[in-house]
């Protein structure tokens, strides 16, 4: 009976003694209660100031293949983390000159800050004709876009479904 | 060996292994899973959370403390329980048995859905941008409930459009070692409430 009632009493100190002594410590240790209840964000500041539309198109170019497309897009990255896309693909619309095509991303691409590149990018037009696409470019309207596409942010990976009604991104 | 005895002694071998080997038993994962943008792997022993592969977030220090606490009285659990299943011939040997097994996995599962379940969508309540901007962020954070959280890009950016985006909620492995100890351990207790109840009279 009495190694019972030693045991149950060591188990009890035991456990409070688990509570308190880290509790005690870390409090010690720490310069205020502030400091000891909040936790801290260690987010470099270059990801606070992301900018999901820090991609800008700069240049359009394309060559004509039947009624297929194939765009040279010129992007440059205006925020401060890297940012490209693995895969892309999806439809493009312009309601308002009756454009529609599909797209597909050629090869991925990966953009450090401040960095510019040619993006190729195949554009097969279902609806519009080709005079209604360079209006489209010489008067930077905006466009509407849905599809698939794995975005590259630094060395991590997103893939996302996007349906963007009016988008301006020129 | 008594039965009990057996599955206490594999309960708390499990659990032990569980508490030793550290990890999270619940994963939020935001984007590819072998390269996430997001990441938040929770335990009771600890929290990660990291953003585009740097950890976004430190422990304070009650945090730290409350976390080393669960992983010793984890430990200090499961030793007494294999502790207690070893030693048959002693009648003390019983009050070294314990449910922690069970109860704190349970206790994390049932915290992990009023998180997602009670405490977001209340929180969803008073910060009304955050509906807005995240409005199945709920769905997303129960287990295994949905793969896409909707982000609405007009309060953020002003586009007119939605962009969804591939995330993971889900118990690990650890989490599902942890359950099993604690079944064989409630099962044990069962088994032992039975084995020394006493035989009820014949007349």
């Amino acid at each position: 009976m009495n190694i019972e009632k030693t045991l149950i009493w060591s188990l009890r100190i035991v456990t409070t003694i688990i509570i308190l002594v880290p509790l005690i410590y870390y409090y010690l240790a720490s310069g205020s209660l502030l400091d000891f209840v909040m936790p801290s964000l260690t987010i470099p500041p270059s990801l606070l100031s992301f900018n999901p539309s820090s991609l800008r198109i700069t240049a359009v170019d394309y060559e004509v293949n039947g009624e297929t497309y194939l765009l040279s897009i010129g992007i440059y990255n205006a925020g401060d983390i890297g940012i490209g896309l693995k895969e892309a693909s999806g439809t493009i619309s312009v309601p308002s000159l009756n454009i529609r095509g599909r797209f597909i991303l050629q090869s991925s691409f990966f953009l450090k800050p401040k960095e510019e590149r040619k993006v190729n990018i195949e554009f097969l037009l279902e609806s519009g004709t080709r005079k209604d696409l360079k209006i489209l470019v010489s008067q930077r309207l905006p466009i509407e876009i849905s599809g698939e596409a794995v975005l590259i942010l630094n060395s991590t990976e997103l893939p996302l479904n996007v349906s963007i009604k009016s988008w301006n991104p020129w | 060996m008594e039965k009990f005895r057996i599955l206490y002694l594999i309960s708390g071998a499990l659990f032990l292994i569980t508490s030793l080997m550290g990890g999270a038993w619940w994963e939020l994962i935001g984007g590819e899973s072998s390269k996430p943008v997001l990441y938040v792997g929770f335990s009771p022993f600890d929290l990660k959370v990291e953003l585009l592969g740097s950890r976004a977030v430190d422990l304070s220090p009650l945090m730290t403390a409350l976390f080393i606490s669960e992983r010793l009285l984890a430990i200090l659990g499961s030793t007494t329980i294999i502790v207690g299943s070893l030693l048959q011939s002693k009648t003390w040997s019983l009050r070294l048995f314990n449910l922690r097994p069970f109860t704190m996995p349970i206790g994390f599962g049932v915290t992990i859905l009023i998180g997602a379940i009670v405490i977001i969508p209340s929180l969803m309540r008073l910060i009304p941008f955050m509906d807005q901007v995240l409005p199945d962020l709920r769905e997303a954070l129960v287990p295994y409930a949905r793969r896409y959280l909707t982000i609405n890009l007009y309060p953020i950016m002003h586009i007119e459009g939605s962009v969804k985006v591939k995330v993971t909620s889900q118990f690990t492995i650890q989490f599902w070692i942890a359950s099993l100890s604690g079944l064989l351990c409630l099962v044990g207790a069962i088994f032992h409430k039975r084995e020394t109840r006493p035989e009820s009279p014949l007349h």
